[in-house]
């Protein structure tokens, strides 16, 4: 089965099947449930830490609520459960559709969860013998380097503030919303002078100074990669089958 | 034939020039130290030499640097990559692989140097600034000094004809700069073209000239 020993361009496969069909499912949230219980399954085994991954999505509850509320608002559908004269407020369609897009994103997250078990340079090397060029494997994998780089500097600007005896949590929303806006902009320009610095010293050590470039560290596919790419490609075929195919069902049932 | 030539070369940022009319000869094989407060231009300096100023760095440029007769503003990123290695001053923006290894690899692998050797070199590199016990480690997980380390290692697995350092030895303590100081000395009796950037005096000791800026 899946492990983190497995050859990394087996889990892209995996991922892009997740991702692909999450995008496809447009209102069938059963299918969408199960294809994201299945994602869990993977995960687990691939020893993606579920527990952390829980706590960062309960904070997609507000977008779930949020579109709830927009979309029985907007374009109400299915039994209105709570109105305000005449307008609806909260239909069983709108719940459907916020509990289908909150699926979907906990699906994506798991999705990339599935690519952190593997160090950056082997997902590098991996989109780079799938025939990737090399420098956008390289911008990719320094581009999510640089998400909690400036997350980092968020905190640490907020943390000197706090320092200087401003108390962030006591302050009002509004108030709140202007000292983030006061920070972001230095902080962005931190980033960005970090990222240029970077970028010289790689240019400095030959980055792209030839159109290829050999590999100390390589990637080999194993006959059992092999064996379980075409697993997944065969389980992306019958999952697909039954998630579109909407006679399925009837058909198992006239057959038995 | 000079291995650095600066020639009347004038740097300005916008708001007031930084080097003004500054010419300079570097002979192969000498080492030359430049000195003066903060912010008077010796970094500058050795980006306008590495070709960074103005080719990254946006900056009015005056004058002409040259590499062994060629300016450095002809050269393309390969050959610029083989005569000339730069150390700068903060390691924390010079580190982004997951492991030691996989940092002195990088520039290697750039110029398609075969895994085999890269091998040899990381080796050899990682021994020299004594840190093979770090090989497979995080450079994240290391100190100021020990990445200024790593830094210096990757530069000189390139073995550009050129060295340029950037304050490289601030963060290390005094054992570890002894050592590299042993090295660069063995370099310069090489043949190794220096030229450096420090506050401390500890680099004067192999500089063959120092410059006050």
């Amino acid at each position: 089965m899946l492990s983190p020993k497995t050859d990394p361009r087996v889990i892209f496969l995996l991922v892009i099947f997740f991702s692909t069909l999450g995008i496809l499912i447009r209102t069938d949230v059963v299918a969408m449930a199960g294809l994201l219980a299945l994602s869990l399954i993977f995960s687990a085994l691939l020893g993606v830490q579920l527990r952390r991954l829980f706590g960062r999505i309960k904070r997609l509850m507000q977008i779930m609520v949020l579109v709830t509320l927009m979309r029985s608002f907007f374009a109400p559908s299915g039994i209105i459960l709570l109105a305000l004269g005449d307008v609806p407020i909260l239909t069983s369609g709108g719940i459907a559709m916020g509990v289908l897009v909150a699926l979907r994103l906990i699906l994506f997250i798991i999705g990339a969860a599935m690519l952190t078990v593997y160090p950056a340079r082997a997902l590098i090397q991996a989109m780079v013998q799938m025939k990737m060029p090399y420098e956008m494997a390289y911008m990719v994998s320094i581009g999510i380097r640089f998400v909690p780089q400036f997350a980092q500097e968020m905190q640490d600007s907020l943390t000197a503030l706090q320092l200087r005896g401003v108390e962030v949590k006591k302050l009002k929303l509004r108030k709140r919303l202007g000292l983030y806006s006061y920070l972001l902009l230095p902080t962005l320009v931190s980033s960005l002078q970090q990222a240029k610095e970077l970028a010289m010293s790689m240019e400095m050590r030959g980055f792209r100074a030839l159109p290829q470039r050999t590999s100390y560290f390589t990637l080999r596919l194993t006959g059992l990669d092999i064996a379980k790419m075409v697993g997944v490609l065969a389980m992306a075929g019958i999952v697909s089958f039954v998630t579109f195919n909407h006679n399925f069902f009837e058909m198992i049932m006239s057959v038995l | 034939m000079m291995a650095v030539e600066l020639r009347n070369i004038t740097v300005d940022y916008g708001k007031y020039p930084v080097i003004t009319d500054f010419s300079l000869t570097v002979a192969s094989g000498e080492a030359v130290l430049l000195k003066g407060p903060s912010g008077c231009g010796k970094s500058t300096l050795l980006h306008v030499v590495c070709g960074l100023i103005p080719g990254i760095i946006e900056a009015d440029v005056g004058g002409e640097a040259l590499l062994f007769g060629e300016n450095v503003r002809d050269l393309d990123v390969a050959a610029r990559a083989k005569k000339i290695g730069i150390v700068f001053q903060n390691p924390e923006t010079q580190l982004f692989c997951d492991s030691v290894e996989d940092e002195i690899a990088f520039g290697l692998e750039n110029l398609c140097v075969p895994p085999d050797e890269i091998g040899h070199r990381i080796t050899e590199m990682l021994d020299l600034v004594g840190m093979a016990d770090f090989r497979y480690a995080s450079p994240k997980e290391l100190s100021g000094g020990q990445k200024q380390r790593i830094v210096l290692a990757a530069v000189l697995a390139l073995d550009p004809q050129i060295l340029l350092l950037d304050e490289a030895l601030s963060q290390m303590d005094g054992e570890s700069k002894g050592v590299l100081l042993n090295h660069l000395c063995t370099l310069r009796r090489q043949g190794k073209t220096m030229l450096m950037v420090d506050h401390d005096n500890v680099l004067e000791y192999i500089a063959s000239s120092i410059i006050n800026l």
